[in-house]
């Protein structure tokens, strides 16, 4: 399943003009989302099940790896909420901290990768010339690469291991970034503000990260939360196929699939998949509202 | 238009000449001395020697790249370490289930996209439109595996209608090869068609904001022709562009599918060659894969190209 990146278009003068400066305008994208039902249950969802899965250990008072004896295979009771695997393990707590898991991974991974690839971009942008086409071309390679397989493929030389993960999955989100980031920046480069900053001396880099990068930044947020939720369920099926992080520590995807041969227990795949599936749905749905709130078509006043 | 074709072919090369190379590395990334690694833990030096040379570790790199990609191209992938057979040969008996079951999820994604998204266009708010967004939500938020194992355990484990996984040859017993493979192909039919029918859908409402589509009906064309004829035919350019990407996408999921209802094929020959540290079968698949997806963006180009007469010239 792949996430489509449907972001708007970089020129948005209108919105920026009405703006006047650069912090109202993400105050304003703020506002609009928080206006948006839709932005609400998406922020809603996403900062629940983020705070959900850091403050794990306060959550629950079972060890996610600890054995408890004859508790095999229950289901969900008012002592373990989710119900226990097939090692007698508590899955609510199993389910918490592999979200936790998951969500350091995607955060980590997006984070570098994303930087790395806005900054390639704008650098790209920026300068033009056989520095532009290196960058680019390189970018096209890794795109015509899904991002799971491209996972797959560094995993299968690295080994397995949290470490191995985030650096495959930020090498998946850096391509998009690099995209945008350039697309921003010759957006942006061409405009007035710019062409003032050169003239009053100010240096290469402090035009592309003072000014440009200020300006170009709303489309990369959406692509931010659309990247988190690409690496999520990627680290997730990763976790599935049993080449992700390494076992017992517990990953989502590691879960469900220990709930592959276990069909008789519903409960063991329905709680980490449900936590998965709205954790998704949350990041898809802020992203759409953050998309709408900047795009000038879609305004309402 | 043979100058067009020339260039996109041309064009293709830095990304087939950068793709090959990176799964080259993937054996020269292995941690320490690869060599060492996979000859374990009891190997003597003189094993250790054996399986260099047989990899060819000892050359210079460049050296190794050349001969590796030069025999690839030649068909010749290497030799599996796990089953000591041709890697090529695993990979064509792995081949036909993939297709299979990647061919079935298209068609079930092109009878379930294209329509909802050509009904969802023309008339916005209606059913047809609610349907599409509940569809499209759900898709991105349910990953394959989970909507996997929750259709394994309602219409396998409990209604006992489809077996809990396997593939049965469609040549053999067809009617026992649909069933196993029913499932599979709804799970990566489904979400893709919610993926096409959004753009069917964007692309359609936009062209029957077109004055032709008026013009179509101030002659007085049915409804149904204006929507035929006039605005499925123009909206399908940009969906060339879906179909090539939803491809990629159903190969990929298949990765993933074929983990989950236990069938043979690319996505498991991979995965099953990664736990056991196999890097010729890892390498050969992976490089299969990749020139697919190549193979698949080129046809897409060159397509645009016959539908759309204006894009030969850029």
């Amino acid at each position: 399943m792949s996430v489509n990146a449907t972001t708007t278009t970089t020129d948005s003068a209108p919105l920026r003009a009405a703006a006047g400066r650069t912090d109202s305008l993400l105050w304003r994208t703020l506002r609009d989302v928080l206006r948006n039902p839709m932005g609400v249950a998406g922020l809603v969802l996403v900062v629940g099940l983020v705070v959900a899965g850091f403050c794990a250990p306060l959550l629950t008072s079972h060890d996610p790896i600890a054995q408890i004896r004859g508790h095999r295979l229950e289901g969900p009771s008012r002592a373990f909420p989710f119900g226990t695997d097939e090692f007698s393990r508590d899955l609510f707590s199993r389910t918490l901290y592999g979200l936790r898991a998951s969500l350091l991974v995607s955060i980590v991974a997006v984070g570098i990768g994303g930087t790395l690839g806005v900054t390639a971009g704008f650098v790209a942008g920026y300068v033009h010339g056989p520095v532009e086409t290196v960058i680019m071309r390189f970018v096209d390679a890794m795109l015509a690469l899904p991002g799971l397989l491209l996972a797959i493929a560094i995993l299968a030389a690295l080994g397995q291991g949290l470490e191995n993960v985030a650096l495959a999955l930020g090498i998946g989100a850096f391509p998009r970034f690099a995209r945008l980031g350039r697309a921003g920046m010759l957006a942006e480069g061409a405009r007035d503000y710019v062409l003032a900053a050169r003239v009053l001396g100010a240096s290469r880099a402090r035009i592309i990260f003072r000014h440009v990068a200020v300006n170009a930044l709303p489309p990369l947020l959406v692509q931010a939360a659309l990247s988190m939720a690409a690496a999520v369920l990627v680290e997730s099926s990763l976790g599935y196929l049993g080449i992700g992080t390494s076992p017992p520590a517990p990953s989502l995807g590691s879960l469900i699939n220990g709930a592959r041969a276990r069909l008789d227990s519903p409960h063991y795949f329905i709680f980490p998949g449900l936590a998965l599936a709205l954790f998704l749905l949350g990041l898809n749905l802020l992203a759409d509202a953050v998309n709408e709130a900047l795009d000038p078509h879609h305004r309402r006043r | 238009m043979g100058v067009y074709i020339a260039r996109r072919l041309l064009s293709a090369v830095p990304v087939v000449l950068l793709a090959s190379m990176f799964v080259f590395a993937i054996l020269q990334l292995v941690p320490g001395d690869a060599a060492v690694s996979l000859a374990g833990p009891e190997a003597s030096d003189a094993d250790v020697q054996v399986i260099r040379e047989r990899l060819g570790l000892d050359r210079p790199l460049a050296v190794q790249y050349l001969s590796w990609a030069g025999k690839a191209m030649l068909g010749d992938l290497g030799t599996s370490f796990r089953s000591g057979r041709p890697v090529l040969d695993g990979l064509r008996d792995a081949i036909g289930p993939t297709a299979e079951l990647t061919a079935f999820a298209f068609a079930l994604e092109l009878a379930i996209g294209v329509p909802l998204g050509v009904m969802a266009g023309v008339r916005p708010r209606s059913l047809w439109d609610w349907g599409l967004s509940g569809m499209t939500v759900a898709g991105v938020a349910i990953p394959h595996f989970v909507l996997g194992l929750v259709l394994l355990y309602v219409f396998s484990f409990r209604a006992g209608w489809f077996p809990v996984g396997g593939r049965v040859s469609l040549t053999d017993n067809p009617i026992e090869g649909l069933r196993a493979l029913v499932l599979p192909a709804i799970v990566l039919g489904l979400t893709g068609a919610s993926v096409l029918a959004r753009f069917v859908r964007s692309s359609v409402s936009q062209v029957m904001n077109q004055d032709y589509i008026r013009t179509a009906r101030a002659k007085g064309l049915r409804e149904r022709n204006v929507i035929i004829r006039h605005s499925l035919r123009n909206g399908l350019i940009a969906v060339i562009t879906v179909i090539s990407l939803q491809l990629a996408g159903l190969l990929t999921g298949s990765v993933v599918i074929e983990n989950v209802f236990s069938r043979p094929g690319i996505g498991r020959l991979v995965v099953g060659a990664i736990q056991a540290r196999d890097f010729p079968v890892v390498q050969g698949t992976l490089l299969f894969l990749v020139g697919v997806f190549i193979l698949i963006n080129l046809t897409a180009d060159v397509l645009y190209g016959v539908v759309d007469p204006r894009i030969r010239l850029r």
